[in-house]
């Protein structure tokens, strides 16, 4: 009697809990793809520019030809991040799901403002994740958020795959998670450097590449592709450089690479340089190089040894035999790589942000004199002497040996 | 009631699932709060101090094989200061079932059901640990036996799932030993005072049917409980960052949020709160079980069910009641409270009373026998 009694409270209560307390259908939640924090000084107030997909228009563009936009963008001020988000909520008929957000954007009002409150909300909300990708944004935020990309049915899944595309076709972007800049924000002796986003001019197209020239031999790198479609709204590229929570300064391309190739992170970075022996230039891509950082204290006085090694294959060159000029070539590649990192360490220096982690790597090998020049740092990183060792390697030439050979 | 029995494997995982249990909720918050980085250090210290402490417990119960802490405490210390010493562990079976299942509560209303009353889902939990708990200690092995390899698939996979990012921001576990010992030594007094859940084998110890080895299971289920725990703080810290680590509500939780192994496989904390509620229904039950069976001893009743019923009732208030806020949680685990209340109050006083009166008549016998 009992057991049947215990058998029939347990039939009803699995009744009572086949559901959800308070159950959400998913077709009446408006799903937020990407965000944009932008600060308006003038108000001392936080505004937010969502993206929210339009799944009615996503359908019916598969069926073909409908003018309906298959994603919306919402704005509203707040005096916090989250007076801002809970004010987009007024102009909409569905409620805000966050949880599938991808993509983090900070105007560079927003992140020279500082991003700790914008990024608190991100971790402390039940909703927010800290695994969107993160950059900053030069120019005009509301204009990337309202932007259509050529092939993407979504401007955030745009940003989204270019963020992915370009760390694995041309390392001049730094693509990682939110969930990073946490513990770079927090760990003593390192400051953060996020992706650079240039939202283009309209009419400017962008692939056109802005004029590197690091010297050495370098040159300029020619400018990019025309289409028939209206260019992408979009330049992905650079850095920008954090002191705390606040930017302080935007860094180049170069730079970008110098700072990726000094920690060991980028993919695939290519280099375009004069040969050794023929006018016109020889193109050489280096894949996933590995960099080690020694922080050395001698005498009381610290430096940096920063060793990175590589392996170069050749993708186009101009010359004469290659296998004459290949000494030659994996010197001037190394040169390159040499000044792109000290290029971006004479920028952080400038700006005197510890973008690399120099003084982490003395905290983490020396603790004990960490503990000495901690409150000094600001001063002496500025000054750090860093050497830089770079070996590498021309293993691969392509299908091709030589180039085609004019009788 | 007395030929129930479980085997000393399901003892093992038993233990193992609390211990485990309580390490996904709170413990690496504890442990890095002081030690920062070293938090795995302090895992591997506190292993060797709650070893001690269970050698404590376990010592004397496997000395009475076939009695409860109740029965031989009557023994040990006459019939009323007996009764009376008893009730000390019995209520602290109340407090850390009261504890453990309003953290677990806690986390789901912070972060899945955020308009769902507390009381509802520490009343659920509640509900089917009491189910467990009345249908015997040989259910409850059993259930043990079911979740045990669901249990340690689910904490193996949340463990394996930071693994990809870990290269990258392997930096937040060090340097070691940065600021010397004396952060890692206090770190780990929170996760030794603990291991005063490993009290419920002194209740359990009869049921099992090889209870001269109960010493040895706790021991081994201590030490894979262990290996665990500093795993988990290692990739907690990596994960999210030393100070991050401490600042959170719900390390473990947020580690597991903070994945993203492909644009496919995300969101994994279902894993993580599945795990969880499979440790907490095994912790409730034996708790509640282990209360009802001590009561109905000193009570002198025939058998423990009817205990259970105003037991349950009683402890999903006290549940509700015994923290006002989140605060008062986290309160609990600072060292300078979670060492008197867990390690001095809840093991090292009775067990040291007993371990005494132990002492005290080996002494008298030997003197009187010898003469």
């Amino acid at each position: 009697m009992v057991n049947r009694c215990i058998l029939i409270a347990l039939m009803i209560f699995s009744l009572l809990t086949a559901g959800c307390w308070n159950q959400r259908d998913p077709e009446l939640l408006a799903i937020v793809l990407a965000t944009a924090f932008d600060y308006d000084e003038e108000k001392e107030m936080h505004l937010i520019i969502v993206q929210v997909a339009n799944p009615q228009a996503m359908h019916a563009e598969v069926g073909g030809g409908s003018d309906t936009q298959s994603f919306i963008t919402l704005s509203a001020h707040g005096h916090t991040p989250f007076e801002a988000m809970r004010t987009l909520t007024l102009g909409l008929s569905r409620e805000l799901f966050w949880a599938h957000n991808r993509v983090i954007l900070f105007s560079e009002k927003a992140a020279r403002h500082g991003i700790r409150e914008m990024m608190d909300v991100m971790e402390r909300e039940r909703q927010m994740r800290a695994i969107g990708r993160p950059a900053v944004v030069q120019g005009d935020i509301r204009k990337l958020m309202e932007a259509k990309f050529p092939l993407e049915e979504t401007g955030a899944m745009g940003i989204d795959r270019q963020m992915v595309t370009i760390q694995l076709d041309k390392s001049v972007f730094h693509t990682k998670l939110l969930n990073e800049i946490y513990s770079a924000i927090e760990a003593p002796g390192q400051e953060t450097m996020m992706g650079k986003i240039e939202v283009m001019p309209d009419g400017a197209d962008a692939q056109e590449q802005e004029g590197t020239n690091a010297g050495s031999g370098e040159n300029a790198n020619g400018g990019g592709g025309s289409s028939s479609q209206p260019p992408p709204p979009a330049k992905l590229g650079g850095a920008a450089l954090f002191k705390g929570d606040k930017l302080v300064g935007w860094g180049s391309q170069n730079q970008a690479e110098g700072w990726l190739l000094a920690a060991g992170r980028g993919w695939r970075f290519s280099f375009i340089l004069e040969n050794p022996d023929n006018p016109g230039y020889f193109s050489a891509e280096i894949f996933n190089p590995s960099a080690k950082m020694e922080p050395v204290v001698k005498n009381g006085k610290p430096r940096m040894i920063i060793k990175v090694e590589a392996v170069s294959r050749i993708q186009n060159y101009s010359g004469g035999i290659l296998s004459e000029s290949v000494a030659s070539m994996e010197k001037r590649v190394a040169q390159a790589i040499r000044n792109r990192i000290k290029d971006v360490i004479k920028r952080s220096q400038d700006l005197n942000t510890d973008i690399m982690g120099f003084g982490n790597r003395f905290y983490r090998k020396h603790p004990a004199f960490w503990q000495e020049v901690e409150e000094s740092w600001d001063d002496i990183f500025p000054t750090l002497v860093v050497d830089i060792e770079v070996k590498v390697n021309i293993m691969r030439t392509g299908l091709v040996l030589d180039p085609i050979k004019i009788e | 009631m007395s030929t129930e029995k479980i085997a000393n494997r399901q003892l093992f995982f038993i233990l193992f699932m609390m211990r485990t249990t309580l390490v996904i909720a709170f413990l690496p918050v504890i442990t890095s709060a002081d030690a920062l980085q070293d938090a795995w250090l302090s895992a591997v210290v506190s292993f060797f101090g709650a070893a001690v402490l269970v050698c404590v417990i376990g010592g004397l119960t496997i000395r009475f094989p076939q009695e409860t802490l109740v029965q031989y405490s009557q023994k040990l210390l006459s019939r009323w200061p007996g009764k009376f010493l008893s009730l000390t562990p019995l209520y602290a079976f109340l407090f850390m079932a009261a504890t453990d299942s309003r953290i677990y509560a806690e986390a789901l209303v912070t972060s899945f059901l955020p308009e769902t009353p507390l009381a509802f889902v520490l009343s659920g939990m509640v509900l089917a640990a009491a189910l467990a708990a009345y249908s015997g200690i040989e259910t409850i092995g059993r259930s043990a036996d079911i979740f045990f390899p669901l249990f340690i698939a689910m904490v193996l996979v949340s463990l394996l799932a930071p693994l990809p990012q870990a290269g990258i921001l392997i930096r937040n576990i060090e340097p070691v030993l940065g600021r010397g010992l004396g952060p890692v030594l206090r770190g780990a007094i929170a996760p030794v005072s603990v291991i005063s859940h490993f009290m419920v084998i002194t209740i359990l110890t009869p049921s099992t049917t090889e209870p001269k080895r109960v010493l040895r299971t706790a021991l081994g289920s201590l030490a894979a409980s262990s290996a665990v725990l500093v795993l988990t703080a290692v990739l907690v810290t990596i994960t999210l960052g030393p100070v991050r680590a401490s600042r959170t509500t719900f390390p473990f939780l947020s580690m597991i949020r903070a994945i993203h192994l492909s644009d496919f496989l995300e969101r994994m904390e279902v894993l993580v709160v599945f795990a969880w509620g499979f440790g907490i229904f095994i912790s409730l039950s034996v708790f509640l079980f282990c209360g009802a069976r001590g009561l109905s001893q000193v009570l002198e009743m025939k058998t423990y069910r009817p205990l259970i019923g105003p037991m349950a009732a009683i402890w999903v208030a006290f549940g509700i009641h015994a923290y006002t806020d989140i605060f008062q949680i986290r309160a609990v685990f600072a060292p300078e409270y979670v060492f008197p209340e867990a390690a001095l109050g809840h093991i090292l006083l009775p067990m040291g009373v007993l371990w005494a009166a132990y002492a005290f008549r080996a002494f008298l016998r030997r003197f009187q026998s010898g003469g």
